[in-house]
């Protein structure tokens, strides 16, 4: 997936202004930024699920899906979870993951599937229903899948909308802020999730207030203030970029304490960072599957 | 099976008897099948009662003129899907209020084409001395295709995506339904079933004025749907025959059913949302609940998306974010 | 300009202005509370009722009866708010839900007041006695005549409009009924209860659909129970074409209805004017869903 210069705007005010970056198969990108800096507006205009005028490009492998409507792009691949938790309330979490199941994506391979008025029934209901338990085993939530949503805790009510994102096995997830919330020791099972994902060949985009758990989690990163990439780079090196510090220490969003900027060991020198340099400019850093570096 | 021959003679003097309430209730549970399922799909369309009087309107006259019932029924079914089709799109940028207030809106229009229409309908007088075509074997025939048809849009994945799209279209979306195409096919379904109760309507009752398409019919589709339960067609047809048979048995009210069809929307749809078929699958579900200790381990069958699944939320609980008293 | 256009224009004013005060409060209501009440096509009914009650059991006129029925009417509307709405907003969390349900309830309310009132008429029309009012109708030259009806209704709608305008732009209840159209929690910080803010615009919703029943009512003479749902229609047309919530708006859109009416019914086609409203609302819906008058405000999806 590619993203080049996308604006968009809500009547005057403008939301995102020249945004350009590329989320890549088997790798985990870090988006961090304060309250109104654009990081829901991206989702939003990733998953063609906005209403503002925008102008600029996003790309599918290649393909330029601008004037694609959300459910075509959902169907090519790209799954996203909510900022608030948006589950069905009158099905159970089963079904709801269940909601999740494509027809015609049962081979979980987007490019041959099937089409056609039958898909509904082609696809096998069996093949559906393991699928939905191993996604629900993915994100640790089997015992209660019997249950119905509002019945459990937040952060397994969280867990149970990613586990519906994955279930289609898409080529690009878009995470909003899916550690929202959550103790430290359910955000690190996440982390080794998310890190799991991008490894079996998804192109992971998390957005997050949390550095820590970015720099921990992401192989790539990069900030928004006001709309605008301000930084870029390894998460480390966008973390200790001036104007990252500048803009969550400025503004004071909601992982504004300064301590938490501070990344353990922030070894990349600001001046690293190039606010033109690509994202993926630093290659491997992270260094996971052998199936990285296929572009989404 | 019933086998029973005391119980089948009652069973037939009974349709007998009472032949034209049941039919009744039959051709209200189609229309009231029309409206559930834009209403299940969160589709705030109540155009169904123009489609019922425009197939009755189109049945009866092919009829008259003596057209084969079978001619007539495919004329309908073609002109509510070209004319659904046609309205989805013109409609296709509305929804909630805005989407009721124009198919109410073109309810009433309806009404008023029909009756100024004169040469051809009759005007305010409407049809009479439509040939009788359909008996109650063939009209339950036809209740029974669509209870059928709504069935399978209430289970497995059409239920699931059906409930999605009701519950947040934009969900729906980035779980890659196709809402635009899903709500279109909602609203053209839902102009079939409410023109074939129209038909239906003139070819039993041989008559069809333009007044019983007007407000009046939307309140009585309403108080079926509402009473009876928008999750199943279970609903449509319990509150059919209840809304239908209620003034039967009690007489005196008849000169109040305003009133009393009034009271009961407001009082099901404040308190027992789900209707009736809602409050006893409740009920059902308690009883077994207890039965089974804490119910933790509930058999159940893997796509329970079918009759209403209790809804914890909707009721009972304080929106967050709406206007209360201030503190 | 001849004398008959003239005449034309007088009856179209009138009409409109009898358009403008049923919409009002159907586009109040729906524009701060989110709620589309069909109830108001009853409440224009259950107005001139509550006359035709009044000056039967006490002869007494216009200026007497008229806010009685206002009164009596807008209090039935704040019942639906405080016995129905109020209920139904704290229960439905669910927004789309929500509003269902208040539909549903509002038709429910609209099949009572209408039961009540055709059975309490006989079903047939019924007239608010002559000691009530006695149309007066002026001649302005040779052709041109206008009624003392005609005047009261415009000054009436246009007054009662412009004081609806100011009180919403102006006053402490009318910031805050703003506020809660968009976005209820604020209204708190006006210090004014929501609570209290939507029982009060049901009571001018009731109250305008009241005098704009009455004075229609007088102008043709009589009506039966089924002029609500009629009317419903127009008002319908009005309210989209001016935009929901907008106060302006919806007294420009009421005359411009009535104008277009006046001039189908001059053509000689009048049976069809129903037929072109529609057309009107579809045309306006699928081109300009916010209204034509509408102020840009960012539209809630």
């Amino acid at each position: 997936m590619e993203v080049a210069d996308l604006e968009v705007r809500f009547g005057g005010v403008v939301a995102l202004a020249g945004v350009s970056f590329s989320l890549i198969s088997g790798e985990c990108c870090g988006l961090i930024g304060a309250n109104g800096s654009g990081k829901s507006t991206l989702l939003a205009a990733l998953s063609r699920l906005h209403h503002g005028a925008e102008r600029g490009d996003i790309r599918l492998a290649g393909e330029s899906c601008v004037g694609w409507s959300p459910d075509r792009v959902a169907r090519w691949g790209v799954a996203r979870t909510f900022q608030t938790v948006r589950l069905v309330a009158d099905l159970d979490v089963r079904d709801n993951v269940m909601a999740g199941v494509m027809p015609g994506s049962a081979t979980g391979n987007h490019a041959d599937r099937r089409r056609g008025p039958f898909a509904v029934l082609r696809g096998r209901a069996s093949d559906a229903s393991a699928r939905v338990d191993e996604a629900l085993q993915t994100v640790g939530v089997t015992a209660q899948r019997k249950r119905r949503p509002t019945e459990l805790p937040y952060g397994l009510q969280r867990r149970v909308e990613i586990a519906r994102a994955i279930v289609s096995r898409p080529r690009v997830l878009l995470l909003d802020e899916p550690t929202a919330g959550m103790t430290g020791r359910e955000r690190a099972e996440l982390g080794e999730l998310f890190g799991r994902l991008a490894g079996s060949g998804m192109a992971v985009l998390v957005v997050e207030h949390d550095v820590r758990f970015v720099t921990s989690t992401c192989d790539q990163a990069f900030a928004l203030d006001g709309g605008r990439v301000v930084a870029r780079g390894t998460p480390t090196e966008v973390i200790a970029s001036p104007e990252v510090r500048q803009a969550y220490l400025g503004t004071g969003g909601a992982g504004g304490a300064p301590g938490e900027v501070r990344a353990p060991g922030a070894g990349g020198a600001p001046g690293d960072v190039s606010g033109t340099s690509s994202v993926h400019g630093t290659g491997d850093a992270g260094g996971t599957g052998p199936s990285r570096g296929a572009r989404a | 099976m019933g086998h029973d021959p005391v119980l089948l003679a009652s069973l037939g003097s009974f349709f007998q008897t009472n032949a034209s309430t049941v039919q009744t209730m039959l051709v209200d549970a189609l229309l009231a099948f029309s409206v559930q399922i834009c209403l299940r799909a969160g589709v705030f369309s109540l155009g169904s009662v123009a489609f019922w009087s425009l197939g009755g309107y189109t049945a009866g006259i092919m009829a008259k003129h003596g057209q084969p019932t079978v001619l007539a029924f495919a004329v309908v079914i073609a002109g509510a899907v070209v004319l659904g089709a046609v309205m989805s799109v013109a409609l296709a940028r509305l929804h909630g209020l805005y989407l009721a207030m124009a198919t109410v809106a073109l309810d009433l229009v309806v009404v008023v084409l029909i009756t100024n229409a004169t040469s051809i309908t009759g005007g305010a007088e409407g049809l009479f001395a439509i040939p009788v075509r359909l008996g109650t074997g063939w009209t339950v025939g036809v209740v029974a295709v669509a209870a059928g048809v709504l069935a399978l849009t209430e289970r497995g994945r059409a239920g699931r995506v059906v409930r999605v799209m009701r519950n947040d279209s934009d969900v729906a979306a980035a779980l890659g339904i196709r809402v635009r195409r899903m709500e279109r096919a909602v609203f053209v379904g839902s102009a079939v079933l409410g023109a074939l109760s129209g038909a239906c309507y003139a070819l039993l009752f041989s008559t069809i004025q333009p007044s019983q398409g007007g407000f009046s019919a939307i309140v009585t589709a309403l108080t079926i749907v509402v009473l009876g339960g928008m999750e199943t067609w279970v609903g449509g047809l319990v509150g059919a025959v209840v809304v239908v048979g209620l003034p039967l048995w009690a007489t005196p009210i008849s000169t109040w059913t305003g009133v009393i069809y009034g009271g009961a929307i407001i009082v099901v749809a404040m308190v027992a949302p789900r209707g009736l078929v809602g409050l006893v699958h409740d009920g059902v579900r308690q009883v077994v609940t207890l039965g089974r200790g804490r119910g933790r381990n509930r058999n159940d069958s893997q796509d329970v998306g079918g009759p209403a699944s209790g809804d914890v939320t909707a009721m009972g609980i304080p929106a967050p974010g709406v206007p209360q008293g201030a503190p | 300009m001849n004398a008959q256009t003239v005449n034309q224009i007088i009856d179209a004013l009138a009409l409109g202005s009898v358009y403008a005060l049923f919409a009002l409060g159907l586009s109040l209501v729906w524009g701060v509370l989110d709620v589309l009440n069909l109830a108001q096509g009853a409440l224009f009914l259950l107005g001139p009722f509550v006359a035709y009650e009044v000056a039967r059991a006490l002869p007494m006129p216009l200026i007497a009866v008229l806010p009685i029925a206002m009164v009596v009417t807008g209090l039935v509307a704040v019942v639906l708010e405080v016995g129905i709405f109020r209920y139904v907003r704290r229960t439905v969390d669910d927004r789309k839900r929500r509003e269902l349900t208040m539909l549903i309830t509002s038709i429910g309310a609209a099949a009572i007041i209408t039961q009540v009132v055709a059975n309490k008429t006989g079903n047939t029309i019924f007239f608010i006695p002559h000691q009530v009012f006695q149309p007066v109708t002026y001649a302005i030259g040779k052709h041109v005549r206008v009624s003392n009806l005609d005047i009261i209704l415009l000054v009436l709608a246009l007054a009662l409009g412009v004081a609806l305008g100011q009180w919403v732009r102006r006053s402490r209840h009318g910031r805050a009924l703003r506020a809660v159209a968009f976005d209820a929690r604020r209204s708190g910080l006006f210090g004014v209860s929501a609570d209290r803010l939507a029982a009060f615009t049901l009571f001018v919703s009731g109250a305008l659909a009241a005098a704009a029943g009455v004075l229609f009512s007088l102008s043709v003479g009589g009506i039966d129970s089924t002029v609500g749902d009629s009317y419903l229609l127009t008002a319908f047309a009005v309210v989209i074409l001016g935009g929901v919530g907008s106060i302006a708006g919806t007294v420009i859109g009421a005359f411009l209805v009535a104008g277009a009416e006046t001039a189908v019914t001059a053509a000689g086609i009048g049976q069809w004017q129903n037929a072109i409203v529609f057309g009107v609302i579809l045309l306006v819906l699928a081109l300009r869903p916010e209204g034509i008058f509408r102020a840009q405000r960012t539209q809630r999806v």
